[in-house]
C-alpha cells in the first residue's frame, strides 16, 4: 500500500473514467461518509470478490486522510447508495475507483484542513494532519469533527488537487505503520472463522431454495419425469413447493436437508430431453477444436496501426489460408523458412474451453413483497455488477429500476462472468412462489462447473518476420473465438440463464451470442493480441465465432491467457531461428522503458544469463527455463516472467519469478498475492484445465472431471514489483496470467527440444507434439 | 427407518458435550455433520464446497484425524471428539495456525482457508515439524483456486514449532 518513501501526489489530470465516475456521482458524500458514531464511511460500487480491494480502498483513503485503514469501513455496495461503477472485472477498480476515491479523499483533507484553520484563526500552513487528528499549535481536534456536512455536500473538483501543494497537511513520516495496513482486516476474520460469506446468511422464516436447469441450453423439460419427480419431492418432511415454468424447475423447503434428499433422487433421474442439444461433436476433441472454430460463421475485425477497421481491406500481409478453407492447415504445424535472409514464422496455437471452478458454490437470496406498482424485490448477491444485474433482473420481471434493490455480499473467490448473476435470477424467480419470505438458492457443484458459463475455445495463428539482424519486421495474428463476453447489462434482453429457460409466452428471453469488449476498453477474444514490440507492419484480425454451443463468458484475462501464450511462444521461435538469446531478442524490438525495466528485473531475479549458460552447456534434457511477457490489455500492468520446468511424463513447474510494474503501489502484499494467485492459476489452466463436453451438456461437472492445480504441483513463487512513485496505479489481478503461461510454453519448449502448440501441455498433448 | 423414542447420542464439540434426541431427519434419513454444524449449531466455518467428499473445503477433526464433514453421517459420532476452525482458537487466542495464516496472509477468498486449516492442524498433532513434501502430502485434496498454496505452506511450516519463514527459504530454496 503506503510507500515507505512518499505519498501518491495529486497532480495529475483526472482520467475519463475518474471524471465519468464524478459525472454520476458527483458530491463528496456519494463516495464518502460520516456515520453517526464517527466513523470514516467510504462508498465504492466496486465489491469484494477475494481480492482485497476493499481493504485496498481503505488504504487508499487512509493515506489521504492519515487515519488508519481500519479507521475507516468500506462499506459493500448496494443500489441504494453506492455509486454506479458498473462491473469489478479488467483490473479496473483501482485505477477507476481507487482514482475517484483519492481524489475525494484529498478534497474532504484540504477542505477540513482549511475549515480548522478558519476556526482556530492559525495558519493552513500550520495545520498538520496526523493520526487522525488536525493539529495547529496548542490547537488539536480529531480530523471527523470538521468533516462537516457542507464539505460532505459539496460537488467533488474535476482538476486535480492542489498541483503546487500535493499533500497538504501530511507530513510523509506519518504514514500509517507498515505492518498493520499491510493485513487485510478480511483475511483475520477469514482464518478465525468470523467471515460471513453469502452462504452463510439466514434470515427468519427463509425458505431453502433449489433451482434446476437443463444441462443444455436447448433442453426440454419432460412432463412426465417432473411428474414423477414433484410426487417423490413432495413427500420429503420439510419440501413446501415443487414448481416449474417452462423447462425451469423450482423447489421450495423449510430445510437444506429436504434439498439433499431431492438432490440425491436428481442424480439418478434427469427431468430434461437434451436431444436438442447443439453440441457439436468436435468439441469433444480438442485435435479438431481450431477447425471447428474455423468453419463457423464468423464475424471479422481487423486492427492495425491505423485502429481497429474492416477486416477484408486490412489483410495486407503474408495470408494465412482463408478463415473458412475445408483444408485448414494441421494447427499444430509450424513453420519457419528463411527467404531474403528474412526469418519468419507461422504457427497455430489453441486452447480448449476452460471453466471457472471456484471453490465456493454460487448463491443468492432474494424477497418479493407488495403488489401492483408497488411490487419490490430484493436480492443479495455476489455479482460484480449490481446495477447491472438489477437492470437485467428489471427486463426479466417486467419491473423498473426503483422497485428493485440489489444489495452485495461477498462469497467465494470470483475469476470472471460465474453463475454470480444467474443465481440471483433464480432466487428471484424461485421466491415469486412464497411472497414476503426470504429464499436461498445456491447451486450445487454440478451447477456450479456445468452451468456457468466458460472462457471460450480459442485458436490463433500468427505468422512473423525478423530481419537477420533480430528486428521483427512484420506481424499478423488471426483469432477464432467466441466473444468473451454475455454479462448482465448491455442488451436489451436479460443476460441471465433462467431467463432463457422460462416460457416464452411470459418473460423468456432469447440466447444472447457472446460479444467482445471494444478494444479501448481492452477487448475479449483480441486482448493482448497486438504486440508490444516495435513492428514496421502488423496486424490482428478477430474472427467471432457466431454460434454458441456453450455459454461463454469473461474469465480471468480473457483472450489474454491464449494471446500472449502465442504471441511469446512465436517471439521465442524467432528467436531460436536468429540463434539469439529470447530475452536480448525482446529486448531488441520494445522501446517502453517500463516493458524494459520488468525484463530486465525478472532477469536479474532468475539469473537468467546464468540459466541460459547452463542450458548451453549441459543441454540437461529435462530441465528448461522460458520467458513470457506483457503489458497487460496494453494500458495495464507490466509484467514477466521467469518459469523453470522439468519435463517427465509431465510438466512440473519448480519456480516462477516475476516482476511486474503496476504503477504506483496501493497495497504491496495485496498485489504480489493477486500475482502470485493468478500465476498459480495460469499454470493450472496452462497445464492441466480442459471442460470436457458431451451431447448432453458439460461433462466436466466435478473436481474428479475437472482437476486444478493442487497442492504438490505448485510452485516456488518470487514477486518483485517495480514502484514508479508517479505512475498511476493500475489493478494486478489479472496482469500475471498471460505472461505466466508464456513462460511456462517457453521453458517446456527447452526442455524437450520440441514446441507444444495446443493447451493445456498435459501428458497428451506433449506426446502428440514430439510426435511431429 | 423410525428412530426410538429414548434414543440420545452424545459427542464432544470443540470442548463441549452435545446431545442429540435424534441422528436423523423427520423422515428417518441420515443427516451429515456438515448439515448440523452449518444448519442447526450456527457454526458455519465449515464451509460447503461440492458434497461430495472431493474438495476439502469442510475438513473438520474427528479423534485427531482430519475427516470430510459432508460424507460423515450424525450417527456415526457417538462419543466421538469433533474440532472445527472456531473450536481451534479465537480472536484472544488464536492457535499457531491462524496467527501464521495471517501473518503470511495465506488467503485471498478464504473459502478453502477453514479445510485447510484444520487439515493442517491435524497434521501437527501428529508430526510437529513436518517437511514441505508432508504439508504438501497432506494438503493434496484440499483445493484452493486463488492459487495460495505457496503461502499456505509458508504459514504451517512458520506455525510448526515456531520455526521462521527463514526455513521456509532453507527447504525452498529461493526463486
Amino acid at each position: 500500500m503506503i510507500s515507505e518513501t512518499s505519498l501518491p501526489s495529486n497532480t495529475r489530470p483526472l482520467s475519463p473514467s475518474v471524471l465519468a465516475n464524478l459525472k454520476k456521482s458527483p458530491t463528496v458524500r456519494d463516495w464518502l461518509d460520516i456515520s453517526t458514531c464517527g466513523e470514516v464511511q467510504i462508498h465504492t460500487g466496486k465489491v469484494e470478490i477475494g481480492q482485497g480491494i476493499l481493504h485496498a480502498m481503505a488504504s487508499i483513503a487512509s493515506s489521504q486522510l492519515s487515519l488508519s485503514p481500519h479507521q475507516i469501513k468500506v462499506m459493500a455496495a448496494n443500489t441504494l447508495r453506492s455509486p454506479d461503477e458498473a462491473v469489478t472485472s479488467g483490473s479496473l477498480s483501482i485505477q477507476d475507483s481507487g482514482a475517484t476515491l483519492q481524489q475525494v479523499c484529498a478534497q474532504v483533507r484540504v477542505r477540513s484542513i482549511n475549515a480548522f484553520a478558519k476556526h482556530y484563526a492559525v495558519s493552513i500552513k500550520d495545520v498538520v494532519l496526523e493520526e487522525g487528528f488536525l493539529q495547529a499549535g496548542e490547537h488539536r481536534a480529531p480530523l471527523v469533527s470538521f468533516i462537516t456536512t457542507s464539505i460532505l455536500d459539496e460537488a467533488v473538483s474535476l482538476e486535480p488537487w492542489d498541483p503546487k501543494q500535493p499533500n497538504i497537511g501530511l507530513k510523509q513520516s506519518d504514514n500509517p505503520k507498515l505492518e498493520e495496513t499491510q493485513r487485510r482486516p478480511d483475511l483475520a476474520q477469514k482464518v478465525l472463522g468470523e467471515f460471513e460469506y453469502i452462504q452463510d446468511i439466514l434470515k427468519p422464516q427463509m425458505l431453502w431454495g433449489l433451482v434446476l436447469h437443463p444441462r443444455t441450453l436447448k433442453g426440454q423439460l419432460i412432463k412426465e419425469s417432473f411428474k414423477a419427480f414433484e410426487s417423490f419431492a413432495l413427500q420429503i418432511t420439510g419440501v413446501t413447493q415443487v414448481v416449474h415454468d417452462a423447462a425451469l424447475v423450482g423447489v421450495l423447503a423449510k430445510s437444506e436437508q429436504a434439498l439433499s434428499r431431492c438432490n440425491a433422487y436428481l442424480e439418478l433421474h434427469t427431468l430434461w430431453d437434451e436431444s436438442r442439444s447443439e453440441l457439436p461433436s468436435e468439441l469433444q476433441n480438442n485435435q479438431v477444436l481450431a477447425s471447428w472454430l474455423r468453419s463457423q460463421p464468423l464475424q471479422s475485425q481487423s486492427i492495425t496501426p491505423e485502429g481497429v477497421g474492416d477486416y477484408s481491406t486490412a489483410r495486407t500481409l503474408n495470408a494465412p489460408n482463408a478463415p473458412n478453407a475445408p483444408n485448414a492447415p494441421n494447427p499444430s504445424k509450424a513453420q519457419s523458412n528463411s527467404t531474403d535472409g528474412a526469418l519468419s514464422v507461422k504457427a497455430t496455437f489453441t486452447r480448449p474451453y476452460v471453466q471457472h471452478a471456484s471453490i465456493g458454490l454460487c448463491t443468492a437470496l432474494g424477497h418479493w413483497q407488495g403488489e401492483g406498482e408497488e411490487r419490490r424485490l430484493q436480492v443479495i448477491t455476489h455479482s460484480q455488477g449490481i446495477y447491472n444485474l438489477r437492470r437485467d433482473l428489471g427486463l426479466a420481471f417486467g419491473l423498473p429500476s426503483q422497485n428493485i434493490h440489489v444489495q452485495h455480499h461477498p462469497g467465494a473467490g470470483c475469476y470472471g462472468h460465474n453463475g454470480a448473476d444467474d443465481v440471483a435470477y433464480d432466487a428471484a424467480w424461485l421466491a415469486q412462489f412464497a411472497p414476503e419470505h426470504w429464499v436461498r438458492v445456491q447451486w450445487r457443484r454440478s451447477d456450479e462447473l456445468g452451468l456457468s458459463p466458460m472462457s471460450p475455445a480459442m485458436a490463433v495463428e500468427i505468422s512473423a518476420t525478423a530481419s537477420p539482424s533480430g528486428q521483427l519486421l512484420s506481424w499478423e495474428t488471426d483469432i477464432w473465438s467466441q466473444g468473451h463476453g454475455t454479462r448482465p447489462g448491455r442488451e436489451s434482453s436479460p443476460a441471465l440463464l433462467g431467463a432463457w429457460q422460462v416460457d416464452q409466452s411470459s418473460h423468456a428471453a432469447p440466447i444472447l451470442v457472446a460479444i467482445n469488449a471494444p478494444l479501448q476498453s481492452g477487448g475479449g477474444a483480441e486482448r493482448n493480441a497486438v504486440p508490444l514490440y516495435t513492428i514496421p507492419q502488423w496486424a490482428v484480425h478477430n474472427h467471432r465465432v457466431l454460434s454458441t454451443p456453450v455459454r461463454v463468458s469473461a474469465l480471468r484475462s480473457l483472450g489474454g491467457h491464449v494471446n500472449v501464450f502465442a504471441l511469446e511462444s512465436v517471439m521465442d521461435m524467432l528467436a531460436q531461428s536468429l540463434k539469439m538469446d529470447p530475452l536480448t531478442f525482446r529486448l531488441n524490438n520494445l522501446t517502453d522503458p517500463r516493458a524494459i525495466a520488468v525484463l530486465k528485473e525478472v532477469a536479474n531475479m532468475s539469473q537468467w544469463s546464468l540459466q541460459q549458460e547452463k542450458q548451453q552447456r549441459e543441454r540437461l534434457d529435462s530441465e528448461g527455463w522460458g520467458l513470457g511477457f506483457a503489458k497487460y490489455k496494453n494500458t495495464g500492468a507490466y509484467c514477466a516472467v521467469v518459469a523453470q520446468v522439468v519435463v517427465s511424463e509431465s510438466v512440473r513447474v519448480k519456480s516462477l519469478y516475476i516482476c511486474a510494474d503496476v504503477g504506483h503501489v496501493v497495497h504491496d502484499d495485496g498485489a504480489k498475492n493477486q500475482i502470485e494467485g493468478g500465476a498459480v492459476q495460469s499454470m493450472s489452466l496452462t497445464l492441466l484445465e480442459q471442460a470436457q463436453l458431451g451431447p448432453e451438456g458439460v461433462i466436466s461437472k466435478d473436481w474428479e472431471h475437472y482437476p486444478i492445480a493442487k497442492f504438490g504441483q505448485t510452485p516456488q513463487i518470487s514477486v518483485s514489483l517495480i514502484d514508479p512513485q508517479q505512475s498511476p496505479s493500475v489493478g494486478a489481478g489479472e496482469c500475471s496470467i498471460g505472461p505466466t503461461a508464456a513462460a511456462i510454453a517457453n521453458a517446456v519448449s527447452q526442455a524437450i527440444s520440441a514446441r507444444i502448440y495446443n493447451m493445456p501441455l498435459n501428458a497428451e498433448n506433449l506426446l502428440k507434439g514430439l510426435e511431429s | 427407518m423410525n428412530t426410538p423414542l429414548n434414543f440420545t447420542m452424545n459427542f464432544t464439540l470443540n470442548a463441549q458435550s452435545v446431545t442429540l434426541s435424534t441422528a436423523k431427519d423427520p423422515d428417518g434419513h441420515e443427516r451429515s455433520l456438515l448439515d448440523l454444524l452449518r444448519n442447526e449449531l450456527g457454526l458455519k466455518a465449515t464451509r460447503l464446497g461440492c458434497a461430495q467428499g472431493q474438495c476439502g473445503a469442510c475438513t473438520v477433526i474427528k479423534d485427531g484425524q482430519a475427516i470430510l464433514a459432508c460424507e460423515t453421517w450424525i450417527s456415526d459420532l457417538e462419543g466421538a471428539k469433533i474440532t472445527t476452525l472456531e473450536g481451534l482458537g479465537n480472536a484472544h487466542e488464536p492457535h499457531p495456525l491462524q496467527t501464521a495464516f495471517i501473518e503470511v496472509q495465506a488467503a485471498q477468498c478464504g473459502f478453502c482457508t477453514s479445510g485447510i486449516i484444520m487439515r493442517s492442524a491435524a497434521l501437527l498433532e501428529h508430526n510437529a515439524k513436518p517437511t514441505v513434501k508432508e504439508i504438501e502430502a497432506a494438503l493434496h485434496s484440499n483445493l484452493c483456486r486463488c492459487g495460495v498454496h505457496e503461502r499456505v505452506i509458508k504459514a504451517v511450516l512458520l506455525a510448526s514449532n515456531g520455526l521462521t519463514t527463514t526455513d521456509h527459504l532453507t527447504q525452498r530454496g529461493t526463486p
